[in-house]
């Protein structure tokens, strides 16, 4: 299973992005994020979620997983977030820190 | 009752039920839209008015559900706990520079409580304006400090509320980036107000402090020499243009808002230092009286033909003020169209 993880906007605009390939992680966290995947079941989620008006300075995230069930993206920001999206993106920005 | 109780009946219950109801609404609601409705509902339920400066500081406790715990109101003492404190006192600032030199009541001019929540979700490196309060994060420590540490930042993100209410500048592209502008004039503007600060003796930085000394920069942005604010292995150099010549057609960040930013920044640079004294008093106010003439969709060109008008309505067709910010312009290559 192949992660893009991008990050823009946010007050600084300073764009981060990390790709990761679960068969080059250590074994425990490949499991961990083929976990999370399947449970928040990344592939049927809305590849869009929209932000409010007037809000600004928000961070911007867009997440391409590749797998053997296919390849599917989702865009969303620190507004719209399900407690299961944003572990993925906390463990991803984690890992952009690591680099 | 999963799935039967309509969307809107459930929004309904969020903004008048009692606390239990509203705990299963919101929950039954998240639930069904797959959203974390706590966030955008706080904007539906808790705005509440008032007369004079109110603001109300919460702690995230490092969890992204706004807006926390309530640990200090309006005339509570300090809290030790310098975000918090910060935020209180930048607040403050931002809502005294806006009533006492604009006249202005808070964002939407009618005494809107001033909230916000520090230490928003864990190693967060950001702030912003969610439609309805600020929110602030800690930092990774690695490359930024906590988001209160420079007092312009929470001037830019109220900033946005001022400019929600008024010019209602759609966040994208030109409009978008002429928002963010707005949002660093004010935020400059309440930095040199707290420090009594001449538009000559001010740096014009935009977050200064927030780097950590493991990064090569001195803020996030420049207004007086933008695109020099940072270079670093870690996180790239600065992107921001000066002048129109330079100007970026990111798809990125809504389409640039924070980096062609840098054009109109340093033409209020331009203009604030040629006029003289101190930026909030003539500059700022053309700017201020700027905010309703703008509309939603207002591009660069639109935004210097309103900030000369509005220099000629305060000071005079011809004035030296209004030949400024014509002269302001023009060093950033925009030409004001009359």
């Amino acid at each position: 299973m192949k992660i893009y993880f991008e990050r823009t906007g946010g007050f600084a605009g300073i764009r981060t992005s990390a790709s990761l390939d679960t068969d080059t992680l250590p074994p425990n966290e490949s499991e961990k994020l083929h976990d999370m995947c399947n449970n928040m079941n990344f592939f049927n989620m809305p590849s869009k979620y929209e932000s409010k008006s007037g809000a600004a300075d928000l961070f911007r995230y867009k997440i391409t997983i590749e797998s053997k069930d296919g390849k599917h993206t989702v865009e969303t920001t620190d507004m719209y977030m399900t407690p299961e999206l944003e572990n993925l993106v906390s463990f991803l920005s984690d890992k952009v820190l690591k680099k | 009752m999963l799935g039967i109780v309509p969307p809107h009946l459930l929004r309904e219950i969020i903004n008048r039920g009692d606390a239990g109801l509203k705990k299963w609404a919101i929950n039954t609601i998240t639930l069904s839209e797959q959203v974390r409705m706590t966030r955008q509902t706080f904007v539906e339920t808790t705005i509440s008015i008032s007369e004079q400066k109110e603001r109300r500081i919460y702690d995230a406790k490092n969890k992204s559900t706004l807006p926390g715990v309530l640990v200090r109101v309006e005339g509570g003492a300090p809290v030790n706990d310098p975000a918090a404190d910060e935020a209180y006192d930048g607040a403050g600032w931002t809502y005294d520079l806006y009533k006492n030199i604009y006249g202005r009541n808070s964002v939407d001019d009618k005494g809107l409580k001033l909230d916000s929540s520090v230490h928003f979700s864990e190693k967060y490196d950001n702030a912003f304006w969610n439609g309805a309060q600020m929110v602030y994060g800690d930092g990774d420590g690695k490359i930024f400090n906590r988001f209160t540490k420079a007092i312009d930042v929470i001037g830019h993100e109220l900033t946005h509320g001022v400019t929600q209410y008024t010019a209602k500048l759609e966040y994208q592209d030109q409009s978008g980036a002429l928002n963010e502008h707005i949002s660093d004039v004010f935020g400059s503007i309440v930095k040199q107000y707290s420090l009594k600060q001449s538009a000559v003796q001010a740096d014009w930085l935009i977050g200064q402090g927030l780097f950590t000394p493991k990064i090569r920069g001195v803020a996030l942005r420049s207004m007086k020499s933008p695109g020099t604010a940072y270079d670093d292995p870690l996180i790239g150099k600065d992107p921001q243009p000066a002048t129109m010549n330079d100007y970026n057609d990111a798809a990125d960040d809504n389409g640039g808002v924070h980096i062609n930013s840098g054009i109109p920044n340093h033409a209020f640079y331009l203009i604030a230092t040629d006029i003289g004294g101190y930026s909030w008093e003539k500059s700022g106010m053309i700017w201020y009286k700027t905010l309703d003439l703008l509309e939603k969709n207002s591009d660069f060109e639109d935004m210097a033909a309103c900030t000369f008008e509005a220099a000629g309505n305060l000071f005079g067709n011809n004035s030296a003020e209004q030949e400024s910010v014509k002269k302001g312009w023009n060093g950033v290559g925009i030409t004001v169209k009359k």
